[in-house]
């Protein structure tokens, strides 16, 4: 590729094979930083994600951007100040110039592009677009005065009865849900859950109309034929919702 | 023609029909048996619990095997809606007995902080595998969920074991996929390359400086395991409880090493499937 923007620059087999080089060279210290810094990124070595050997890849748009972003860098930095070295009569300022130059524009695409990529990865693995977050499914509780407590299902499968118990949300008089005079319930999913998707009814006495389940993008709705009950809800938010550091922007995935 | 076009039409009505069945109330049976959980001076009572799609998981104490309700659950994913009627099922027999493959000093360990030991030790029978707690030879092994947050179903081990003057490293590749549980689907050795070899002495040595440690949740932990024929050490450990602690980065650096040189020797992409 370098040698062909090139060619009307090429009038010798050294030159060929220069220009040549510093695309190849770029390529891979591109490519190599790149694998480097994403496997940075995901906890792992530097060089482990060099030799492709690393455990954990890093997955969503800020990682893909950052690890992109360093590899466009680099990549550009080479290619720029390699070409500008192969042209008469540069000094090292104009190399160290075109390598900045072409550097940032580097950064800049290869950013976008990483970005992009590291999203559609994370979204193909089942997890958050932007952060690169796992799913983690469990039992979200709705306490009465609108915050919500979120139990893994690991956690939660493991706990005796009696404790179970105490996830259950309460429909009556619960600011996160509001029940209509023909019994129909609507629940405001809270900010530190992604999705309700499931409710489980433990009551022999009490039925939920499995054809009035609606599911939004924030709330829930169904059909109980007891409002003063007890409802286990079910469903799933990304790991690190809500952000607690800089370090929850950047998530990975094993292999 | 016609009839083809007819039949075409009722094969199209059959099956959407056929298919409204989906929003009637299904079985979601879950087995569960009671385990005995033996460590060196201790005995635990387990349940385990299995269902439908092989996830199990372990509950403390044991469950009246009389238990079988529990409840409706109503789901919806990607649009479609559909119920479950939630059953439970004891499955009768003996009582299994799990011997814990790793120390565990009795009452020490409040019941509920040994699931990840419970866990491992069934895992590690099921495939096969010794204890090396009093091996003679010198072993390093790794027993990874493919899952880090949720429940797992499949899981891997990566054992190293060192002869005189060579090494060599296994694979196995359990998988929990029915009521049976987790099973054995696949194992693979490959002797090491000497300089390889040196790399795990090297990453060794920095371990063994470190005592036993756990960090446990958030997520399904790996446990670390080795014996140099003189001390045996383990290490328990979640991706997302070490996050960011430089204390766990040996350890962590080390479950890598064994992990990255079977994906080198092997080539692989995944190690979620075999």
């Amino acid at each position: 590729m370098n040698v062909a923007t090139h060619i009307d620059n090429i009038n010798s087999f050294g030159q060929f094979a220069g220009f040549y080089g510093i695309g190849a060279a770029a390529g891979a210290a591109g490519a190599g930083v790149g694998l480097g810094v994403s496997s940075v990124l995901a906890g792992g070595s530097f060089l482990g994600g060099v030799m492709g050997t690393s455990t954990v890849v890093s997955t969503g748009f800020a990682s893909g951007f950052v690890s992109g972003a360093a590899g466009g860098f680099t990549g550009g930095f080479v290619n720029g100040f390699g070409n500008a070295a192969m042209k008469p009569g540069n000094d090292f300022g104009d190399m160290l110039g075109a390598g900045w130059d072409f550097g940032w524009k580097g950064a800049l695409f290869g950013g976008v592009a990483g970005g992009i990529t590291g999203g559609i990865d994370a979204v193909n693995h089942d997890r958050n677009f932007w952060t690169g977050s796992g799913k983690q499914y469990g039992v979200i509780k709705l306490n009465t005065d609108g915050t919500a407590t979120f139990c893994g299902e690991d956690d939660f499968k493991i706990k005796p009865y009696g404790e179970k118990v105490e996830y259950g949300t309460q429909l009556n008089n619960n600011s996160s849900i509001t029940i209509s005079n023909d019994g129909k319930v609507t629940v405001k999913v809270p900010n530190n859950v992604n999705r309700i998707n499931g409710i489980v009814e433990v009551s022999k006495t009490t039925s939920i109309d499995s054809r009035s389940f609606l599911q939004g993008r924030r709330f829930i709705s169904f059909t109980t034929s007891d409002v003063n009950g007890i409802e286990f809800f079910h469903g799933y938010r990304y790991w690190s919702n809500p952000f607690d550091s800089f370090r929850d922007l950047f998530h990975y995935r094993g292999r | 023609m016609k009839k083809f076009i007819l039949l075409c039409i009722y094969a199209t009505f059959g099956n959407i029909l056929y298919s409204q069945d989906a929003d009637s109330l299904r079985l979601f049976l879950t087995e569960f048996q009671k385990v005995v959980f033996i460590s060196s001076d201790s005995t635990y009572k387990f349940t385990r619990f299995i269902e439908p799609d092989g996830k199990f998981y372990f509950m403390e104490g044991f469950v009246d095997s009389i238990y079988s309700e529990g409840g409706t659950m109503i789901w919806s994913k990607k649009n479609k809606t559909g119920s479950y009627e939630l059953k439970f099922r004891y499955v009768p027999g003996p009582i299994e007995t799990i011997n814990s493959y790793f120390p565990i000093k009795g009452k020490e360990h409040p019941t509920t902080d040994i699931i990840d030991e419970v866990r491992g030790s069934y895992i590690l029978k099921q495939l096969g595998e010794p204890k090396i707690i009093n091996s003679t030879d010198k072993i390093v092994r790794v027993l990874y969920p493919t899952e880090d947050l949720n429940l797992c179903k499949y899981y891997r081990v990566f054992k190293i074991r060192f002869f005189t003057d060579y090494a060599k490293l296994y694979s196995f590749s359990g998988r929990s996929v029915d009521y049976k549980g987790i099973q054995l689907i696949r194992i693979d050795s490959c002797m090491l390359k000497k300089k390889d070899i040196g790399h795990f002495k090297k990453q060794l040595s920095i371990v063994s400086a470190v005592s036993d440690t756990t960090c446990r949740r958030p997520g399904n932990p790996w446990i670390l395991e080795y014996n140099d024929s003189v001390e045996y050490k383990h290490f328990i450990i979640s991706d997302y409880c070490s996050r960011g602690k430089k204390n766990f980065k040996p350890i962590r650096g080390f479950r890598d090493l064994i992990i990255g040189t079977y994906i080198k020797y092997y080539n692989v992409n995944s190690l979620v499937y075999p």
